[in-house]
């Protein structure tokens, strides 16, 4: 009996020692897979924080183009038609066109615009008018490549989800493991104390802004890991469950089946598509976002038309029809299965497409504070280093040249949008990649990590400013409203970085400790 | 009341318990001697705040946003609360690689570190946990995904989507299991057993 209750004794003494190793264990690997992938993690959640605003920034960009929530149907058919015809002539021959996506106009994105995408892997993207005229050349849109940047680093086919997947089950694993390795994280959840050393700074900021965005993030990484990995998880299944039949084990989630025919058969009139799936409710919202065709202009195309029925988490579902335009079945997002419905909320959740400018604002903020948090996970490790006296003053430079350098290399490439001769994706794919390869290792040539904080937030402060000044000096004061916001919060921005770095105003208050890591 | 003026209503409740609640938690942990239990109140009133939320949107959609406003009120309270001292704070004492005091307990009893080695025992030991944290951890979330969507009940959907879930979810939790665990050996024989349990079975399930 006395053994017994000894034995108890010293096992619950001995369960502090237990908690403090794997706390000690989860911080070591906490460190070291933030040092490994945090690079991609800072790229792939500032790239998301930006990409939430696509609707907006498709406006600034496309400020020269006169806007229209709304377009009668035959305008639309007419844009379709012709984005056929001239995506036909372009592949050699309309039955090289593989998909056609209409891009409809709606209240938060008032435009329409035809893309094609061809056999070859080619896409072309015109914009249309309200008369459903195509303009003369196609147009690539800076916006959609930042979406790449976040969907998969603009790696092409299958990798790039791959490698971004991998960094979301990473970024989830770091948010396992930082709760694992900060006991006190939710009672010190409201300490923020930013005057004092570097080090407790930037380790409150980060601590802070994990816990706080804890639920935003999971929720993010967790449908983020969803859809990028689904190739890959869909090949697993097939292999394990569906003797690597790939169609059969996806087919849940493609839709109808439409049999191929090569017989020509014109485009369903959108119109009568929308009859069959609109609310009947007078007064509902009649939205659609997108028109896609599979083999357009073929008895056989199979078209897909997204049309809003409620006001929820998930707005609406995405409606499969034959070659003439027949409904065949909803893709079940909001009254399918409950798999189906969980899905059709996983996307807009990922997306935010519910709720608006002030849903995408709280994405937009929360998404920042991710980024945030990968950026001050490195500098933690750099400012602890030094205050061991074991500094790495080259890493420091490059890291800042990481974390300042991914903003400034997304505003070079914006600025390509105003250059008539460089709005083109690969320039701006190249605008973006190329800085932020280049000024991690550009910064090594400065002095201290923050001397090159302080130089990429005035020249990113500088070019944001400029960007905003030539966005208006191109459009004049007659631009549509939202891309002048956009340029007022561009102008604010950039001013805001320039008065971080002292140029402006009152210095910011110096850090307690004499040698400072940046950012 | 219309369906306007109770949106907007329920919107202002629900902010204003989101941020009574989130204060009311701040003020406890404040507190160096209150309990636990005294924190209850302050998760009651951001539970009541949902009632607020639910008259502005449908359930999934309410959910959502309370928990958006959750966050964002959380960060706008610590913001606003941030010590604003000029007096420097001192720096966190960095754990230092010196000896344990007596009686403290050791690397080797907490299991946190391993005890100092070789180059190679220390190499070696780093390429396995690689391994298991990233290929074998990437195997098991696959396989349970696997195992979800062929041998899962339901319908084949709802097998499919749960699927896709589990599959993430376990890969990060194995991702999290493998750098964390001390002891390389028990994640190096659960890791790849429960991988090839999960695989097994799903063969045996399958169409």
């Amino acid at each position: 009996m006395i053994k017994r209750f000894a034995a108890r004794v010293l096992a619950r003494r001995a369960q502090p020692r237990a908690k403090s190793g794997l706390v000690q264990s989860a911080l070591a690997g906490h460190s070291a897979l933030g040092l490994a992938l945090g690079a991609l993690i800072y790229i792939v959640c500032l790239s998301g924080a930006v990409a939430v605003f696509a609707d907006d920034l498709g406006r600034w960009e496309w400020a020269a183009t006169p806007e229209s929530a709304s377009v009668a149907p035959e305008a639309v058919d007419k844009a379709m038609a012709a984005g056929l015809v001239r995506a036909g002539e372009m592949a050699g021959g309309v039955e090289k066109v593989s998909v056609l996506y209409t891009l409809l106009p709606r209240p938060d994105w008032p435009h329409l615009a035809v893309r094609a995408y061809t056999q070859a892997g080619g896409e072309l993207t015109w914009q249309a008018d309200a008369d459903g005229v195509l303009a003369d050349a196609p147009s690539d849109k800076w916006t959609d490549v930042i979406g790449d940047v976040h969907l998969g680093l603009t790696l092409p086919g299958l990798w790039g989800g791959l490698v971004v997947g991998t960094v979301g089950i990473a970024l989830m694993s770091l948010l396992f493991s930082g709760i694992l390795a900060h006991p006190r994280i939710f009672r010190d959840a409201f300490a923020l104390r930013l005057t004092g050393g570097r080090r407790l700074g930037l380790a409150d900021l980060h601590n802070r802004l994990s816990v706080w965005g804890l639920p935003f993030h999971l929720a993010l990484s967790i449908t983020g890991t969803l859809f990028a990995l689904a190739s890959l998880m869909v090949v697993a299944i097939a292999q394990v469950g569906y003797h690597g039949n790939l169609a059969r084990a996806s087919a849940p989630l493609r839709g109808p089946a439409v049999v191929a025919d090569a017989a020509t058969q014109p485009l369903p009139p959108i119109a009568l598509l929308q009859a069959q799936v609109a609310d009947p409710t007078p007064g509902a919202a009649r939205i659609s976002r997108f028109y896609y065709v599979e083999r357009p202009g073929t008895r056989g195309q199979r078209v897909l038309l997204d049309m809003t029925r409620r006001d929820g988490l998930t707005q609406g579902d995405r409606f499969y029809f034959d070659g003439a335009g027949k409904l065949l079945a909803p893709a079940g997002f909001l009254d399918g299965s409950i798999g189906l419905r969980v899905y059709g909320a996983s996307l807009a959740l990922h997306c935010a497409t519910f709720g608006g400018l002030a849903v995408r604002l709280a994405y937009g903020v929360l998404g920042l504070a991710l980024a945030i948090v990968s950026a001050t996970g490195f500098s933690i490790f750099l400012a602890r280093r030094r205050d061991r006296g074991r500094p790495l003053p080259g890493l420091e430079r490059a890291w800042a040249g990481v974390t300042w350098g991914v903003p400034l290399a997304m505003a070079l490439s914006a600025a390509c949008t105003l250059v008539p001769g460089l709005a083109r994706e690969p320039v701006y794919i190249g605008a973006f990649w190329l800085p932020v390869a280049a000024l991690p290792l550009l910064s090594l040539l400065v002095h201290s990590g923050e001397g090159v904080s302080r130089l990429l937030r005035r020249v990113l402060g500088g070019g944001l400013l400029l960007l905003a000044v030539a966005h208006l000096a191109r459009h004049g004061i007659g631009l549509p409203g939202a891309a002048l916001v956009v340029d007022l919060i561009l102008a604010g921005a950039g001013a805001g970085f320039i008065a971080s770095t002292g140029l402006i105003g009152r210095r910011a208050a110096a850090p307690a400790a004499p040698a400072s890591v940046a950012p | 009341m219309g369906d306007g003026m109770t949106a907007t209503m329920g919107f202002l409740g629900g902010l204003a318990l989101t941020v009574l609640g989130i204060v009311l938690l701040r003020r406890v942990w404040a507190s160096a001697t209150a309990p636990r239990w005294h924190t209850l109140p302050g998760w009651g009133l951001i539970l009541a705040g949902f009632a607020g939320w639910l008259a502005v949107a449908d359930a999934d959609k309410a959910i959502t946003i309370g928990l958006l406003a959750f966050s964002l009120v959380g960060v706008a309270v610590l913001v606003a609360g941030r010590d604003r001292r000029r007096r420097p704070h001192r720096a966190p004492k960095a754990p230092s690689a010196k000896t344990p005091k007596a009686g403290a307990p050791s690397a080797k009893t907490t299991g946190a570190n391993p005890p100092a080695s070789r180059p190679w025992v220390t190499a070696l030991r780093g390429t396995a946990r690689v391994l298991l944290a990233g290929p074998l951890a990437a195997g098991i979330g696959l396989s349970l995904a696997a195992l979800v969507a062929v041998r899962g009940g339901g319908l084949e959907g709802d097998r499919l989507v749960a699927g896709g879930f589990v599959g993430p979810i376990a890969w990060g939790i194995a991702m999290t299991w493998a750098l964390a665990d001390a002891r390389l050996a028990r994640v190096g024989l659960l890791l790849p057993l429960t991988a090839g349990a999960a695989v097994a079975a799903a063969w045996l399930a399958r169409a």
